[in-house]
């Protein structure tokens, strides 16, 4: 039994060694190119859960609260919802609008760093779904493992 | 006589459901793309060339004005984040609350029951 | 084409009405709150819809002299719309697990019994 158990936990290790990353890569893939193709910020932050996911079934539940603890999560963000107010008040310093795209002649069009302050929300947005839904999980798996 | 009522109330939503989608699927569209006063091939190789001048409609404006007031490819981005980005910051808004009330309602501390964050 | 959307559309909605209301298990409920979300966010899709359109972006080397687009003001307002529903139903089943935690049931004939 303990043989059997110790072959499939290496299985699925070594095969989650190589769908990860590529995970990883396709969300911030999304959320980088949200200007000029479908996706955006919403969209690309939603694979989070497949990535704690993965990293939870591979490694057991103390390796994963090591690596994405709840307290760097929740300060992560922090730091980007006021990153995201901070932008949108650029324009009010500059003399437009509440979210007015003030930096929009930086690229030609179609470029990937072409939409001003369009793309720097992106990233910011991203950053805040990829934090918050990543520890509504971390709670939930928490409740999960607790020892009664 | 509770379940019987229960399901008449219902029977009686479906079926006002099914009036109002026949009755709506009649209407006419919000937004006709076909009477744009400019083309969109056109649009996409002059971006300043718009004409919002016989506009029936925010989306009409928003699709002649979008290349040339935020160098965007995707309408529907630039919709979002720079013409309403106000509803964003308040879904932003709602992101931290939710995080916060799950937070508090799972990591309670009762006398003997509960469990804190940093016990295994 | 388009009836059939808001004919599902309304259908969705009273089974979600339907969960809600008369299944007694908590989980089922919760379940049904979710389907309720999902129905309205397809009626607003279908509102903005033009037979004949394509997605509102201007692609390099895909546009025709006779292609129009379809409305994009519903779309942008579905995101968010998408995202409220997640929220709602991560915060109500954190309280189904405390529920279920100190009355050791989640069956709503018994919960209402038992006192603490």
């Amino acid at each position: 039994m303990k043989n059997e158990n110790i072959r499939i936990r290496h299985v699925i290790q070594r095969s989650l060694d190589i769908v990860l990353p590529l995970t990883m890569m396709y969300m911030f893939y999304i959320i980088l190119h949200g200007h000029l193709s479908p996706g955006g910020g919403f969209q690309g932050g939603v694979l989070v859960v497949g990535v704690i996911l993965m990293l939870y079934f591979a490694n057991g539940y103390t390796t994963t609260a090591r690596t994405l603890s709840f307290d760097l999560l929740h300060e992560a963000e922090g730091v980007a919802s006021v990153a995201y107010v901070a932008l949108a008040m650029m324009g009010i310093a500059a003399g437009a609008q509440f979210c007015e795209n003030i930096l929009y002649q930086s690229g030609n069009i179609g470029d990937l760093y072409s939409g001003g302050t369009i793309f720097w929300m992106n990233l910011t947005v991203g950053i805040k779904v990829i934090t918050g839904i990543g520890s509504i999980t971390l709670l939930m798996l928490s409740i999960v493992n607790q020892k009664n | 006589m509770k379940k019987f009522l229960t399901f008449v109330s219902l029977a009686v939503i479906l079926f006002a459901g099914i009036m109002a989608a026949v009755r709506m699927a009649q209407m006419p569209r919000t937004y006709e793309g076909q009477n744009a006063t400019v083309p969109v091939v056109i649009l996409q190789q002059s971006p300043d060339s718009y004409n919002d001048s016989t506009a029936d409609g925010a989306a009409a404006v928003i699709v002649q004005q979008n290349l040339a007031k935020t160098h965007a490819v995707n309408d529907v981005t630039s919709v979002v984040f720079d013409f309403r980005g106000y509803d964003t910051m308040g879904e932003a808004f709602i992101l931290i609350t939710a995080v916060a009330g799950s937070a508090v309602i799972l990591f309670s501390k009762k006398a003997g029951k509960g469990d804190k964050k940093d016990e295994e | 084409m388009i009836l059939l959307n808001y004919l599902a559309s309304f259908f969705l909605i009273t089974l979600g009405l339907y969960c809600i209301v008369v299944k007694h298990d908590l989980l089922k409920s919760v379940i049904g709150l979710s389907i309720v979300d999902y129905g309205v966010n397809l009626l607003i899709i279908t509102v903005g819809f033009n037979p004949g359109g394509t997605a509102p972006i201007f692609t390099f080397g895909e546009l025709n002299p006779e292609t129009f687009f379809v409305d994009p003001i519903p779309q942008a307002l579905t995101l968010t719309s998408i995202v409220i529903g997640a929220c709602v139903t991560a915060m109500s089943l954190s309280l189904v697990i405390k529920l279920k935690e100190m009355y050791g049931t989640t069956d709503t004939h018994e919960i209402r019994r038992l006192r603490g």
